[in-house]
């Protein structure tokens, strides 16, 4: 009997789990309709306010407390995605509506989240005076917070945090490679001279960052410096990003030193060597390139075959990228 | 009036330029992903409706990628020969010539400038109707 009780007893359980689960669902497509309708609603708004630059006081206070969040979210969202004037109104706009100001203000809230959120959005909104308030979570506890920073201190531009973001590699908080040499590439008008100091730090990251950005500039004059940390660098890592970024320069002044790197470099380098043979283009290595056919390692194989295919077959003219 | 599709899955930037682009007299339509975007390119579901006279193609988008929506555009005798202009947050010199390889007529990189996507639409156009 208990059994029999049981079944209809679970049969009513399902139901009602399966209700309260349509109610639930139902539920939440009501809030995301009138979610998508509220953003309708504020879209007209937002964008005239970034086409024109005039912010409708009135327009604004006329929407409902709904739509001016959706407004807001909408334009937090838009922020990274657009750049020239739309932008610049589009930051008066969020200034209008006091988004900025909270988020200078939870740049120094207890929570890391709100910190990394807020490092973010100043990043996004371009001005220049964010600059100290970035600085200051680029040394945050929290590395999330850290790496927000960097990022956003990346998308921010400006020169001068090209040495503070070198100097974040070290310490006892140190940034990750990668999302340095990510932001400052960013930073359109690197000041070469200040990254080529990056060379002689004691330090084996910033030095492994400064070669790979001196590829991505396509900084040439600091070619020979990057055929020495090739050949003789202490640590792997920068001899391995030395010879990508010569690769990148795409000159065939760097051909003897990979070749040597090839025949004598630590095998792990080897197939971003034959990478970097294969971007230059240069003819004199398809001998080394046909004896990586048969290397150790099924990624300098895979590399070495698709860098014989680049040297025989190149795809544009590499006349102009020579020097 | 020139029929310009939107096709990317970020809601915020794709409604952006449809609105950008209704504003400056075009007729523009959004579509919310590859495959939807395939369809609406090639005159909706039953093929009746109107080719549009430039596809804007966002090149990260989830099942199918701008590039892979780019190759299916080109490989369907509607919109063979339709321009297409790449918004990406890609600019590497690879990625850039991986586009061009499979017939893509521009390249918007992210973040962009409204006014100038409408610039380079406008002559995009212009190139295209010289062609004709």
């Amino acid at each position: 009997m208990i059994g029999g009780e049981a079944v209809p007893l679970a049969a009513a359980s399902v139901t009602v789990i399966g209700l309260a689960g349509a109610g639930v669902v139902a539920g939440r497509r009501g809030t995301r309709s009138s979610q998508a309708e509220a953003q309708a609603a504020a879209r007209p708004v937002l964008f005239s306010t970034m086409d024109s630059g005039v912010i409708d006081v009135e327009a604004l206070h006329r929407l409902p407390r709904r739509q001016r969040r959706a407004l807001q979210d909408q334009a937090r969202a838009l922020l990274p995605q657009v750049r020239g004037t739309d932008h610049d109104n589009l930051v008066r706009l969020l200034e209008h509506t006091g988004a900025i100001g909270r988020a200078r203000r939870q740049a120094g809230s207890r929570r890391s989240a709100a910190r990394a959120r807020a490092g973010l959005f100043l990043g996004a909104a371009g001005r220049p005076t964010e600059m100290d308030n970035l600085l200051r979570l680029l040394h945050d506890p929290v590395p999330s917070v850290r790496w927000a920073a960097a990022r956003s201190l990346g998308r921010l531009g400006h020169p001068g945090a090209v040495s503070p973001l070198l100097a974040s590699l070290e310490g006892d908080r140190p940034i990750p490679p990668d999302v340095v040499v990510e932001a400052i590439a960013q930073i359109r008008q690197c000041p070469v001279a200040v990254l080529r100091q990056g060379l002689s730090s004691r330090s084996a990251p910033v030095r492994a960052v400064t070669v790979d950005l001196l590829g991505r500039f396509h900084a040439l004059a600091a070619l020979p410096d990057i055929v020495r940390r090739l050949a003789d660098d202490p640590s792997i890592e920068v001899r391995t990003r030395a010879a990508q970024a010569l690769g990148r320069l795409g000159s065939p002044r760097a051909v003897d030193a990979l070749l040597a790197a090839l025949a004598d470099g630590p095998a792990t380098m080897h197939p971003q060597v034959v990478r970097a043979l294969g971007e230059i283009g240069a003819p004199e290595a398809i001998p080394a390139l046909r004896r990586a056919l048969t290397g150790p390692s099924p990624q300098l194989r895979a590399a070495a075959a698709h860098a014989l295919e680049a040297v025989r077959a190149p795809a544009q003219p590499s006349a102009g990228r020579r020097a | 009036m020139k029929t310009v599709l939107v096709v990317d899955d970020d809601s915020d930037v794709r409604e952006l330029i449809v609105w950008k682009l209704t504003n400056a007299g075009y007729a523009a339509m959004g579509a919310a992903d590859g495959q939807a975007g395939l369809v609406a390119a090639g005159g909706g579901p039953d093929g009746s409706g109107r080719v549009p006279d430039l596809i804007l193609v966002d090149w990260l988008m989830p099942r199918m990628t701008g590039i892979e929506l780019c190759q299916a555009l080109r490989a369907q005798p509607a919109t063979a020969a339709v321009p297409i202009i790449l918004l990406t947050a890609k600019a590497e010199e690879s990625e850039v010539e991986q586009g061009f390889a499979i017939g893509v007529d521009d390249y918007i990189v992210k973040p962009f400038s409204p006014r100038e996507m409408l610039s380079r639409v406008q002559a995009v156009l212009a190139r295209a109707g010289a062609r004709a």
